[in-house]
């Protein structure tokens, strides 16, 4: 680590930011001094976002003062963010999939020739520059959305330095990256800082953060709480910091089950061309068998297969020894099986509607008698599993987009056991969610495998894998390279099997 | 008592409260303008105009929330109205009965449009236009553009009859409204139509019959249309080739306006039944109050403007109406 000037860049003070129902952020001060990163970390609702978008113009603080270069400014929109300086590297990327890689660094800069057409040369040329200073070579000319994740935020990264940002906001960067993906990401944020660039680094990853940031500041419930040293802190204090208490990691023990009972689901020979091909593996009741690989491993496709949501080419899906052919949602549900899909707002929720509707949408015919829905009976329900699940919401009837992530989750695990099913398809059921409800849905988990639910478990947490399933299963482009056991194996094994 | 105000704000503060008050103000500030506004027979009549475009919003409303769009109601209506008024005067059946078929066409020509969309992948916007200029065409193919005269007295009931002092087809309006909004409210179907506009591959996933859905509710449509198409065969004494020509937009309006999402996923039927009559109560005011009826359509298209304008500002859930209306001028 270099020594860092003690330029300060950007300084905030006292902001505060109020949202219907709660104080998002109550009178924080930051600073960001030249040629250091600097991560914020805190639980999702912490205010870590907020104050992100406070910073690169999105949202105005109801109180406090914002300057830059020691010169006090209202940042009111992001192409002001953009004019001092401040870029922004979103978690969810927002380029034009349909664009070129060139068009994409230099989207809204383009240059033009006379009478405002594309001077594609210079263009081609302004941008390969710019890739260079990033250090990296990606073909100009192929569509962005061929690319890999990893490829397209450094077309992301490109696109600030376009504009010539002094300041960068990385906003979980590394949630969908591969371990190497992630240290060519250091790489270019080291090469950024050596330049006198300054970042702002937000991460649930606190191994990474204690690798790559100078300074780390905590925030818990939209307050200030304490400024910590990399060089001397641990990730247990880092934790003990954000949620405020001790976080009780759910005990390992190794469960017992026996393989002679017949199998919850039987998957052989399954393929889907272009997907997965030749997969084939049992689940018991008991169990949770993880799915382990890098991302687009096609661990994904595979269990949308499973589900019903696509049609495999060959293979066939035993639920119980009894066959199902062309398998879909409807008769998937009928069998038992539950689904929680990776992306929670695209796949998983119904935003509008409140947490009870959300939470009975698969279980309506339970409650309904000649075709009314009885919502006293359907309220009885949703109460029992708002309280057992511990979900956190000022009532039934609130919206469920104003639940935090974790909250969110719970209300389409009820849904779930609601149906009473009894296999479970966890597809990364922990992204985005913070360290308290990550502890809390295992804690769930383990709950319901002791009550003979079988549940397949993937996660692009390779530690989450590990602690918390039975059996692990390696996938790789595709195919099953192996089977470890959860509490025998290590991330390197994991790894070496994979790629092996 | 603050706190029994903010109770009894908390209650009026409701999703349709806004455009009732709307409603509200617009009847005070006419019946102070015009002395002929409020009268027995100036609102029997407005309601009885609305009426027609408010039982076929109904359905479009059904559609709107769900995510799609019927833009063939009119359509569906002109060309039921023929087909029942036809049945009538060639055949020696009773004519309810053949309004009854009448219904079924449309219900049939709304299966035909949720086959296409669910079924087929067409757009809603794109497949019930095309069928729409269909229906209007095969109007003229069946009358030549002559209308279907020499309707059975008995059938003139529906469109014409009172029942005390209420107008039948406004009778027939409430009990549609009360039974849509029981639908959507109470019923598997309604919560699904609401999932299926708010999300529709998180509607798949958690078991629903989409395209099933789709269907019934473009069905729906279809038959209100068809409903309505009758009622004002009946009230015109003939089935009129004209008939629908310029009831879509009423019908989107009336939803827009009473707070549905063209997005989809929001909506009710309560907001719907206020939008159809500000509109209805909208035109009367301009007749009354002697305005040019040339401006009718310049108000009308502003209004929804607005409405919609004022959604976005509700979802927005800015506090300060100045602070959104200062940001808009600032772009």
């Amino acid at each position: 680590m270099k020594e860092i000037n003690t330029k300060t860049v950007l300084e905030v003070k006292k902001i505060s930011k109020h949202f219907p129902g709660v104080q998002a952020l109550h009178e924080v001060s930051l600073s960001l001094r030249e040629g250091e990163v600097h991560a914020v970390i805190g639980e999702n609702g912490a205010g870590k976002s907020t104050l992100m978008k406070i910073i690169f113009g999105l949202l105005q603080p109801d109180a406090g003062e914002i300057y830059y270069n020691g010169r006090q400014v209202v940042i009111d929109n992001p192409i002001t963010a953009q004019r001092l300086g401040i870029g922004i590297v979103p978690q969810e990327l927002n380029l034009v999939p349909q664009l070129s890689v060139a068009e994409n660094i230099l989207l809204g800069m383009v240059p033009k020739k006379r009478f405002g057409l594309i001077d594609w040369n210079r263009m081609q040329q302004d941008a390969a520059a710019i890739l260079e200073t990033v250090g990296e070579v990606i073909d100009l000319k192929r569509k962005t959305a061929e690319l890999s994740v990893a490829q397209q935020q450094i077309i992301q990264i490109a696109r600030a330095m376009a504009f010539g940002a002094r300041v960068l906001i990385y906003d979980e960067p590394t949630a969908s990256l591969t371990q190497k993906e992630t240290e060519g990401l250091f790489k270019i944020i080291n090469s950024f800082i050596e330049n006198k660039g300054s970042v702002f680094y937000i991460s649930h990853r606190l191994e990474e953060i204690l690798r790559i940031a100078h300074r780390i500041t905590v925030l818990r419930d939209g307050c200030y709480i304490t400024e910590l040293d990399p060089k001397q802190t641990t990730t247990d204090e880092m934790v003990h910091y954000m949620v405020g208490r001790e976080i009780k990691k759910a005990k390992r023990t190794a469960r017992s089950f026996n393989t002679d009972q017949t199998p919850a689901l039987e998957v052989n020979n399954l393929t889907r061309h272009g997907e997965f091909s030749g997969i084939s593996f049992r689940l018991y009741p008991g169990e949770i068998l993880g799915l382990a690989g890098l991302v687009g491993a096609g661990r994904t496709e595979l269990v949308r297969c499973i589900f019903g949501e696509t049609q495999p080419d060959e293979g066939s899906i035993q639920i119980y020894q009894r066959e199902i052919d062309h398998p879909s949602p409807i008769k998937s549900i009928k069998n038992g099986i539950g689904f929680l899909p990776e992306e929670r707002r695209k796949l998983g929720l119904f935003p509008v509607l409140s947490v009870s509707q959300n939470m009975t949408m698969s279980t309506l015919g339970k409650y309904t008698k000649w075709g009314r829905i009885n919502q006293r009976r359907e309220a009885v329900d949703v109460k029992k599993y708002i309280d057992e699940l511990k979900i956190k919401t000022p009532h039934p009837r609130q919206l469920v987009k104003n639940l935090s992530g974790g909250n969110q989750q719970k209300v389409i695990l009820a849904r779930w056991m609601l149906t009473g099913c009894k296999i479970l398809i966890l597809d990364e059921p922990t992204r985005g969610i913070d360290v308290g409800a990550k502890a809390e849905i295992f804690q769930l988990l383990q709950e319901m495998v002791a009550q003979g639910y079988a549940v397949i478990l993937i996660s692009s947490e390779l530690q989450e894998v590990i602690d918390y399933a039975d059996r692990i299963l390696i996938m790789h482009e595709g195919r099953l390279k192996g089977e470890v056991k959860g509490i025998e194996t290590t991330q390197e094994e994991i790894m070496r099997m994979a790629l092996s | 008592m603050p706190k029994l105000a903010d109770q009894i704000w908390k209650k009026l503060k409701f999703r349709e409260s806004g455009i009732i008050l709307a409603l509200l103000i617009m009847c005070f500030g006419l019946s102070l303008a015009t002395p002929s506004f409020l009268t027995a027979f100036n609102l029997g009549m407005v309601i009885r105009q609305v009426s027609f475009t408010a039982i076929i919003a109904l359905g479009q409303t059904l559609v709107l929330i769900s995510g799609g769009i019927d833009l063939s109601v009119g359509g569906i209506a002109g060309l039921s109205a023929i087909v029942g008024t036809l049945l009538m005067t060639s055949t020696a059946m009773d004519p309810y009965l053949c309004a009854l078929i009448a219904g079924l066409f449309g219900l049939f020509c709304g299966l035909l449009n949720g086959f296409l969309i669910a079924k087929i992948g067409l757009n809603p916007f794109i497949a019930t236009l095309g069928t729409g200029e269909v229906f209007y065409g095969l109007i003229l193919v069946l009358t030549k553009g002559y209308p279907v005269l020499g309707l059975p007295q008995k059938f003139l009931w529906l469109g014409q009859g009172m029942i005390g002092v209420v107008p039948v087809p406004v009778i027939i309006m409430i009990l549609t409204a009360v039974i849509v909004a029981y639908i959507l409210k109470n019923t598997p179907f309604g919560r699904y139509v609401y999932a299926i506009g708010g999300n529709e591959s998180a509607a798949n996933l958690v078991g629903i019959n989409v395209p099933r859905v789709k269907i019934s509710v473009f069905a729906i449509s279809g038959f209100l249309a068809a409903l309505s198409g009758m009622l004002y065969a009946s009230r015109m004494a003939g089935g009129q080739p004209t008939t629908g020509q310029t009831w879509v937009m009423p019908t989107v309006t009336a939803a827009i306006i009473g707070g549905t999402s063209l997005a989809g996923g929001e909506g009710t039927i309560l907001g719907t039944m206020v939008g159809a009559i500000l509109m209805g109560v909208l035109t009367n005011g301009i007749v009354l109050l002697n305005i040019s009826s040339y401006w009718e359509r310049v108000i009308i298209g502003v209004v929804v403007i607005l409405a919609v304008i004022i959604d976005i500002f509700r979802n927005k859930k800015e506090n300060n109406p100045l602070a959104f209306i200062k940001k808009i001028f600032a772009k």
